[in-house]
């Protein structure tokens, strides 16, 4: 998931440079930048989704929570 | 490609340049305390020592590798759509030439050599009390070389974000006078890859409940951190004014008074949000949010009146105390320092108030390119850096090196050698 937001993130960046080569006049080129930005937070989310997926869940099976926690005192 | 002319640099803006540089490490001196103050005891020494690791690394790499990037003088440009877009800079190899080369450009490279110590400091607090030494001071490496270079290069040599003006006729393309973008936003970003990348402190988010509360070691360290960081940031903003706007001296004086009223703004309203969520005033927040005021009167101080300033200030001081808590209880991020906060979010609010409030028509959406470039490449790049940096130097202490701290781990020996360091009940 952290992966996937994280490529994400350029494509908007791309969609940003192409308003500014694509389209002159101020409204669309602003439009189509916003979006490029919307495009960049929503892969941000997605990462910031992933990295919290890896904090231990309660509910998670013992097994499943590492090694590491097992070992503690 | 070779730049135009440089504007005409009266003796007068060099002395006053040069003295305002040296002032500026005091900026520095004081995240490093506060970085330091808010982690534990048991790693403070490491945390400080780490510091000037980081900081003499991050030197060392940008003379040998990274200022041949980020040189404003010669570039590399490729044409797209029939736009010159210079993407790197191509000056001469180990600061060759330098002593020769006009004033202005001398103290150019001086400005980028503390902002470089800067960048690569900021992350260092987010990976407090588990961040090993070699593996700060190879990613400040790579910060320094390779990603560094060339955002400096784009803002501040007259590359491809600074050109926006001139290109695309969107105001007078990305501003960041005072190192917003190009040192707290990279150092912000840096931090959310490293606590990304280590992960967090032991014991920090329990298989159940809230996450731990686990405090700075020594709030007067954070205080004090944050009186030396105004008087550094108050040089550093007006030096980057004279140097990269080009502004006449005389405009100095309001430059210092907006840094200094948004540093005074974010402090009251922290010190009132946290005074009605939690009953009292918390110190640590409160510093946070005087430090998320001078960053965000890095990127605007320039560029807006006293009462903007203010209003920048207020806006960085209310986000500040929430954005920790949501990072710290929604997102599950253990940031000690409150880089990613601070350092980050505060950077591109700054930025995007910088587009609001200067007069040039298309300006805003200047000032969003360069924010859509710090989202959409330099984070992933940092990231894709750093792990590829951690497949060979691994970023975190082994787990008995975070029991007993940092500091008996790597260094041997503690930074306060007569205290009697207490058992962690996290590790209970």
């Amino acid at each position: 998931m952290k992966y996937a937001g994280l490529l994400v993130m350029p494509a908007g960046l791309l969609l940003c440079i192409a308003a500014i080569i694509l389209f002159p006049a101020p409204a669309p080129r602003a439009a189509f930048v916003l979006c490029g930005l919307a495009v960049e937070a929503m892969g941000l989310a997605v990462a910031v989704r992933g990295h919290m997926g890896l904090r231990p869940s309660p509910h998670a099976p013992v097994f499943a929570r590492g090694v590491e926690e097992e070992k503690r005192p | 490609m070779t730049s135009p002319a440089p504007l005409p640099f009266s003796e007068t803006s060099f002395a006053l340049s040069l003295g305002l540089l040296l002032l500026a490490p005091l900026a520095i001196t004081g995240v490093a305390l506060i970085n330091t103050g808010l982690g534990r005891s048991r790693s403070a020494a490491q945390s400080l020592l780490g510091s000037l690791v980081m900081m003499a690394v991050a030197v060392i790499a940008f003379a040998l590798v990274g200022a041949t990037f980020a040189d404003g003088a010669a570039s590399h440009v490729f044409q797209l759509s029939a736009k010159p877009w210079n993407w790197a800079g191509a000056g001469p190899l180990l600061l060759s030439g330098l002593g020769a080369a006009p004033a202005r450009a001398q103290l150019a490279v001086l400005f980028q050599f503390l902002a470089v110590a800067f960048a690569v400091l900021i992350p260092w607090g987010s990976g407090a009390d588990r961040w090993r030494l070699t593996a700060g001071a190879a990613s400040a490496a790579v910060l320094a070389a390779l990603v560094f270079p060339l955002l400096a290069h784009w803002i501040w040599g007259g590359g491809w974000l600074a050109q926006l003006g001139v290109n695309f006729s969107l105001g007078a393309g990305f501003l960041d006078a005072g190192g917003a973008a190009t040192v707290h936003v990279l150092g912000g970003l840096s931090a959310l890859a490293v606590v990304w990348i280590a992960g967090s402190r032991k014991g920090k988010f329990p298989r159940e409940g809230l996450s731990t509360a686990i405090p700075g070691h020594n709030a007067v360290y954070v205080l004090f951190g944050c009186l030396l960081a105004l008087v550094g940031w108050l040089a550093w903003n007006m030096a980057g004014a004279l140097l990269w706007l080009s502004d006449a001296p005389s405009a100095l004086a309001v430059i210092a008074i907006n840094t200094l009223l948004s540093a005074a703004a974010a402090l009251a309203a922290t010190f009132s949000v946290t005074r009605f969520r939690f009953g009292k005033p918390d110190a640590s927040l409160c510093a946070n949010g005087w430090l998320a005021g001078l960053v965000a009167s890095s990127a605007c101080a320039a560029l807006v009146t006293p009462v903007e300033s203010i209003f920048v200030g207020l806006v960085a001081g209310i986000l500040t105390p929430l954005m920790v808590e949501l990072l710290e209880l929604a997102l599950s991020i253990d940031d000690p320092s409150g880089a990613i906060t601070v350092h980050a979010a505060s950077g591109l609010w700054g930025l995007l108030a910088a587009g609001f409030f200067a007069p040039l028509p298309g300006q805003l959406l200047a000032q969003i390119i360069g924010i859509a470039t710090l989202l959409g490449l330099v984070l992933p790049m940092v990231y894709l850096l750093f792990w590829l940096v951690n497949r060979v130097v691994p970023f975190r202490v082994d787990p008995d090196g975070e029991r007993i701290g940092m500091d008996l781990h790597e260094l041997g020996g503690g930074a306060y050698p007569e205290f009697v360091i207490h058992r962690d009940e996290s590790y209970r």
